[in-house]
């Protein structure tokens, strides 16, 4: 793929995550901080087209950008944690063990990591481990179901876009 | 349609539920040892009273007499404890606003008096502003 082909795409794509990122505040919490991580869907597709560090920047700048557009900047440390840390874990699973997880799995570990990785910082921001334990058993649970619907939506995705791939529109 | 669960995915299951097993045991451990959060008002040094935080939904008004028509009025709350009104003269402490956490205090230092949340944290932080 050409160079500015890929800028393009990765442009387009942080954009969606930005959108998707504020359009899920409209849905009610299952558990307070819990998302359903519909911006998780375009890590997920950026990592299958292009790879390990295309995928981290745009979780970098949706995680930066995506508080800021919200209007609580102090949501940055929490997005950024969370999101980092799941890109890593959905990026090993997916680029190097993929033979052994299912989409679905790696969407669930992503949405795992990153509520671990939030739980963590607000623990450390807050001085207390009390908070990951409170709040850690609904947000697992909250994972389990956002992780595979998440995983779900981008299996389909994924299989539209190799069929598009097939007949050269994509890449 | 195949089977779409895999061995891997058998781990990603594992590991939510020692994560859960993990908390629900530490949730445990911390409640053994918990301390509920005191509020402690000391005018001069000296403690002139001690409150525990009221209940969810609960909101207790106290008139803080720091001798010679002064005052403070302070307000216990669920989600803090905060000075309404005073008649110091920097009025400091009323725009002091909302304390929550053990170790944090308010001061007013015309009427010198101080209050400080004491105890192991068991409030709910506000976590509002976390977004994924």
């Amino acid at each position: 793929m050409k160079k500015s082909r890929k800028l393009v795409f990765m442009a387009l794509f942080t954009s969606q995550a930005l959108v998707l990122h504020y359009f899920e505040n409209f849905f009610p919490p299952l558990a307070p901080g819990a998302k359903l991580g519909l911006a998780n869907i375009v890590t997920i597709i950026t990592l299958h087209l292009f790879g390990f560090w295309e995928g981290m920047a745009v979780v970098v700048v949706r995680s930066i950008l995506g508080p800021i557009l919200g209007g609580s900047p102090t949501g940055i440390l929490y997005s950024l944690t969370g999101g980092v840390l799941s890109c890593i874990i959905m990026a090993v699973l997916y680029l190097h063990f993929r033979e052994y997880f299912s989409l679905l799995g790696i969407s669930v570990a992503g949405a795992v990591f990153h509520n671990v990785g939030q739980l963590l910082t607000a623990s450390l921001l807050y001085g207390t481990i009390g908070i990951l334990f409170t709040y850690m058993p609904l947000l697992m649970l909250s994972s389990v179901i956002t992780g595979n619907f998440i995983g779900l939506v981008a299996k389909y995705i994924i299989r539209f876009l190799n069929k598009k791939a097939a007949h050269g529109y994509v890449s | 349609m195949r089977i779409p669960i895999r061995i891997g995915d058998v781990l990603v299951y594992l590991l939510v539920f020692l994560l859960t097993a993990f908390s629900f045991a530490g949730l445990y451990q911390m409640g053994k040892n918990t301390v509920t959060s005191q509020v402690v008002v000391e005018i001069d040094g000296v403690v002139w009273g001690t409150y525990d935080l009221p209940l969810e939904g609960e909101e207790r008004e106290i008139l803080v007499d720091a001798g010679e028509t002064r005052f403070n009025i302070l307000i216990l709350s669920d989600s803090g404890v905060y000075i309404k009104e005073a008649n110091c003269p920097d009025q400091l402490c009323v725009s002091w606003g909302r304390i929550n956490r053990p170790g944090q205090t308010i001061v007013c230092l015309p009427h010198k008096v101080v209050i400080r949340i004491i105890g192991s944290q068991e409030g709910e932080p506000p976590l509002d502003g976390i977004s994924s």
